[in-house]
């Protein structure tokens, strides 16, 4: 699903240079759920922005789905980001003037869906999360936790491939933190890829695999894990278990 | 897309009135201003006569004294109105399908005496064809036909006013009218009719109103009509009677319209004036270098200056005003637009192209410049209107369709060219910056 | 304050510090231009005729009786209308003249010194009989008024012998105005100099404005009726209007009479160009309303998002008065700039208006009233968001975003 070699990253100014990521080679399977650990600073952000398209990287390769996106342009990168990856935030990022409905609308505006279709799966995702009675609210009218799930709404509708997730429960008490987990175990066992930023050692248990980052390299130890992983599917539910 | 872009935009501005107020006036002041005295100077410099005056042709010969130029800035300026023995003579030529002399003056109508008193009113002495070229509107009968002309036949046209006055507004076709010693029969009358400029006759009141009252010119000797308006003469006449007066051939004020529908037909004329003016050379008239002008209507308007010249230029200070409250929008667009850098980031990173996000902004400019625009033209509406009852002669100034147009058009390009730079901005913000932030 | 770091953080916000500077360039052309032809109209304006415009009537008799299409019935008419005017009470003097202040026009000729290969002239020309001076108000100032005499000639086909002329007429022609005795010529007569006025402004279509002769004789006719001028007494014009429409009625009821007082005929004259000032000048006042608007907009702008700045600022022992400083400081160097690009504009719009359009060069005098209000304008525009921005806590500076 993803496969990073080597990636480096410096954001320049006038005065210093930051080494955002150094080095940093991932890969990632389809159907994974990934918890990508480490302290303030170590490049995770910057990891997510790369993994998303959000930002460019300076050198090494980079293929999503087997596909080179090195070289790619910003409408391209638009519409892979639109069409094959969601966002999950810990901010939530809700667009305040939206009603949820509209929220959730948002992205299959810009793939240019038809109104049928888009309604279609709006009214499929809100109901998936819970919150199909609560279309017509507004953002501020909800819990953080409800906000969170119509961001994860958002996300179901485009039905993306992978899912890139931001400390998602970085804002919430820790009961709507296991709703929100519960909700993306959920999307994974549907197949679809999560690889989500996190702080806190309960959410990255529940993911399938854990990897760390310090200084813009992903952490040797973890290694073998992926290998081991990657080669047997039972060993890893036996990890995760062992967890 | 577009709708959907136009909804986002509603809701945007209704979240924040007060930045929506500021911008909604500054480009609706902007467009008010510049509407008014575009519009303004528009009333004046506009076609009166759309698709017709570029062939009806006013006709100059420069008749002066030899001895210098008719007095003007230009070194070529000549009478603005020829004599009426000329007029007698070009009279003759048939290559016009229409022709008219004119001229005004003032005369007394003397109407039944339980109506009203005598009274002196502005009457236009014209040939026929005058109502035909002119496209002169009527709402009872019409104008009276060259037969009338040849007689001449004692027959009159009215205006609404005139109608309303004596008539008490019927339809007074046939009735009679006494105008100084001799009775008239009333063959039309027109409808109300206020051109901004009364442009079948510049000299003198360019502006003024049409007239009450129109008769046929060949009644001019037999009535004894002396012109009410501009006469110009440089020779000095020993005149006796009002036969010598009109056969003074250098005293001019008689104004002169043809109607000359193809190109063929012009280049005819004008070298008939010429060949008529070389003629009169030979009788040791025209003394001057050959200086004839066959002008067009707009021509004609121009020649006479007829747009004064501080209107000209309250019209480009009112669209750089405009360019003001541009600059002005830029500066409150893009704040606007920076405040929103995180919910744009939201976008980005749901799949907004840059395309789409510039575009989503463009239409929020263009929806400020749409309703702006149209709250300044309101506002533009009422201040011609105020401005009409100020300007003496209550001279009728109108928003036309050439002006809603360019006030629209005015209104789009302001909020395109106060938009493209906030909205080129914010669509080339890396999509990653804002996105933890919010 | 230092300057330099503000200049340097204003380096950081170019397009913002430019948008106010091309703002305010253009709102000092604007104004500035705007004044230029405010002022110019208002010279115009303030032309002073040499009459007694306020108090000055001017009367037109149309007749309609038969009678008066004898010419003679109505030159003699006219020493009785004469008469009649001058018994009202409140009429101070009248004169017949086919002379009307402030029409914008009139009637003119050319004329020549007598016997001279002289390229003639252009001068006004009007007649007149009764009392000119005491009705205008101007002054004879060489010479003397016409006396009885100088109408004993034929004054249907014959011209008159005698004339007076304005001061600036003789002097373009004579180069002197000591010209009684001297002799013009019109090309149609030869007349002889017997006085000389002032002053005399009379705007007309072409620049002849203070040239003009007068001659002797009752003007009327029947198509055109008589004309009289009539001085009333200071206050007296309505009421003397009445008594002047029952008195002549009464004289004759033959004709149909109108009056204008002049100060309605020059207001009339005047009103495109009060027009123009009431229009130039709400350009003006809305300009700057705008531009303020831009600036308080701007600034507010910059103050919000300096919020966390300011606050640092606060805390680190700036006072109220240091950040208050610091925008109005800032902003007076932005102002400053946009005023001196404002002066190149100013200039170059006033070429194009005169070149292209119309008015006149610009005097700089207008330019710094100009930058002057602008200046104030920015500062008072400033203060509003300026005292926001000052009132930032510095508490705000410890609360994460």
């Amino acid at each position: 699903m993803l496969e990073m070699k080597n990636i480096k990253k410096i954001y320049r100014t006038e005065l210093i240079e930051t080494h955002a990521l150094e080095d940093f080679s991932l890969h990632v399977e389809a159907g994974e759920f990934v918890a990508i650990m480490g302290p303030s600073g170590s490049g995770k952000t910057t990891f997510l922005n790369v993994a998303g398209l959000l930002d460019t990287f300076d050198s090494g390769t980079y293929l999503l789905d087997n596909k080179d996106v090195s070289r790619l342009s910003d409408s391209e990168m638009s519409r892979i980001r639109n069409q094959n990856i969601g966002f999950v935030f810990q901010s939530f990022n809700l667009i305040p003037d939206l009603n949820v409905f509209d929220n959730v609308d948002v992205p299959l505006r810009y793939r240019g869906l038809s109104a049928s279709d888009r309604k279609r799966r709006i009214e499929g995702s809100l109901d998936l999360v819970g919150l199909s009675s609560r279309w017509k609210h507004l953002p501020s009218q909800l819990s953080g936790g409800q906000q969170q799930r119509v961001a994860i709404a958002r996300v179901l509708a485009g039905d993306p491939k992978l899912i890139l997730a931001d400390e998602p429960t970085g804002n919430l008490d820790s009961l709507m933190a296991r709703e929100i987990m519960d909700l993306l175990d959920q999307i994974n066992s549907r197949g679809t890829t999560i690889i989500m930023v996190t702080h806190s050692p309960e959410c990255a248990a529940r993911a399938s695999r854990e990897v760390h980052v310090l200084d813009g390299k992903v952490l040797d130890l973890e290694r073998p894990r992926v290998a081991v992983t990657r080669e047997s599917p039972t060993t890893a539910g036996l990890a995760s278990s062992l967890n | 897309m577009l709708l959907y872009n136009i909804r986002i935009a509603a809701k945007s501005l209704r979240r924040n009135p007060y930045m929506t107020a500021l911008l909604l006036a500054a480009i609706a002041l902007g467009i008010c201003v510049s509407t008014t005295f575009t519009t303004l100077r528009h009333a004046f410099a506009k076609d009166p006569l759309p698709g017709k005056s570029s062939k009806v042709f006013y006709v100059r010969m420069d008749n002066w004294d030899p001895a210098q130029p008719y007095p003007g800035d230009d070194p070529k300026s000549l009478p603005p109105q020829i004599s009426y023995a000329d007029m007698r003579e070009l009279m003759k030529s048939t290559i016009p399908t229409r022709q008219t002399a004119l001229f005004i003056s003032r005369l007394f109508i003397t109407p039944d005496p339980k109506v009203a008193k005598p009274y002196q009113e502005n009457v236009r002495l014209a040939f026929s064809d005058f109502f035909t070229m002119f496209d002169v509107p009527f709402q009872y009968g019409s104008g009276w036909d060259r037969k009338a002309d040849a007689k001449p036949e004692a027959v009159v046209v009215i205006d609404d006013a005139t109608n309303k006055k004596l008539f008490a507004g019927a339809n007074s076709v046939g009735k009679t009218l006494r105008i100084d010693d001799r009775v008239f029969k009333v063959v039309g009358v027109l409808a109300p009719w206020r051109p901004t400029v009364r442009y079948y006759d510049l000299n003198g009141g360019a502006v003024n109103a049409p007239e009450a009252i129109y008769l046929p010119l060949n009644f001019t000797p037999l009535m004894q009509i002396r012109s009410g308006g501009n006469s110009d003469g440089w020779r000095n006449y020993t005149i006796n009677s009002f036969e010598e007066f009109l056969k003074a051939a250098d005293i001019d004020w008689i104004q002169f319209w043809v109607e000359l529908p193809t190109p063929e037909k012009q280049q005819a004329y004008r070298d008939f004036i010429d060949n008529y003016v070389r003629d009169q050379k030979k009788h040791g008239r025209f003394e001057r270098p050959l200086n004839n002008r066959v002008t067009n209507l707009m021509e004609t308007i121009g020649d006479f200056k007829v747009v004064l010249p501080q209107l000209s230029a309250m019209a480009a200070v009112s669209v750089l005003f405009l360019a003001v409250c541009s600059l002005n929008l830029v500066g409150l667009l893009l704040g606007k637009f920076l405040a929103r850098a995180p919910e744009v980031s939201v976008r980005r990173a749901l799949g907004a192209s840059r395309g789409q996000v510039f575009l989503q902004h463009i239409v929020e400019c263009e929806v400020v410049g749409i309703i702006g625009g149209a709250l300044g033209m309101l506002l533009s509406f009422g201040v011609l209107k105020f401005l009409t009852k100020v300007l003496p002669g209550s001279i009728p100034i109108q928003i036309d369709g050439t002006m809603i147009l360019s006030a629209v058009f005015l209104s789009l390009v302001a909020g395109f060219v106060a938009g493209v730079y906030p909205a080129w901005r914010i669509c080339t913000m890396p999509p990653a910056i804002q996105l933890k932030l919010q | 304050m230092p300057i330099g770091p503000i200049f340097r953080a204003m380096t950081h916000n170019r397009t913002r510090v430019l948008l106010i500077i091309l703002e305010i360039a253009f709102t000092l052309a604007i104004v500035t231009n705007c004044v230029n032809m405010i002022v110019d109209e208002r010279s115009k304006m303030m032309k002073q005729s040499g009459f007694d415009d306020d108090n000055l009537l001017f009367l037109r008799s149309a007749p309609f009786a038969p009678e008066f299409r004898e010419q003679q019935y109505i030159l003699n008419h006219v020493d009785s209308d004469l008469r009649v005017l001058r018994a009202i009470p409140g009429v101070k003097s009248a004169v017949n003249t086919n002379f009307i202040p402030w029409q914008g026009g009139g009637s003119s000729t050319t004329v020549k010194i007598a016997g001279s290969k002289d390229v003639p002239v252009r001068s006004q020309v009007y007649y007149n009989k009764g009392d000119l001076f005491g009705t205008l108000g101007t002054k004879l100032i060489e010479g003397r008024d016409f006396v009885p005499n100088d109408f004993d000639y034929d004054q249907v086909n014959g011209n008159p012998k005698v004339v007076i002329v304005s001061k600036k007429l003789a002097e373009l022609l004579f180069k002197t105005p000591h010209v009684i005795g001297r002799q013009i010529d019109d090309g149609q007569a030869v007349y002889t100099i017997v006085g000389v006025l002032d002053p005399f402004y009379n705007p007309y279509g072409w620049p002849i404005h203070e040239y003009v002769f007068f001659g002797p004789s009752t003007v009327g006719s029947f198509a055109r009726g008589t004309r009289f001028l009539i001085r009333v007494e200071p206050g007296a014009m309505k009421s003397t209007i009445a008594a002047i429409e029952s008195a002549m009625t009464k004289s004759n009821s033959g004709r149909v009479l109108t009056m204008t007082p002049i100060d309605e005929i020059k207001s009339n004259f005047f009103s495109g160009g009060r027009l123009v000032m009431k229009a130039m000048t709400a350009v003006i006042a809305l300009l700057v309303f705008v531009t303020a608007l831009g600036i308080i907009g701007i600034t507010s702008l910059s103050v919000s998002e300096r919020t966390k700045q300011i606050g640092t600022r606060r805390a680190l022992g700036a006072t109220r008065r240091n950040i208050l400083t610091h925008f109005i400081l800032e902003n007076w160097m932005v102002t400053t700039a946009g005023l001196v690009l404002g002066i190149a504009a100013t200039y170059g719009l006033n070429f194009l208006l005169v070149t292209h359009v119309s008015g006149v060069k610009m005097d700089w005098r207008y330019v710094a009233v100009g930058m002057v209000l602008l200046w104030v304008n920015g500062l008072i525009a400033t203060i509003p968001p300026a005292m926001r921005g000052a009132s930032v806590s510095p508490a705000v500076a410890t609360r994460s975003v």
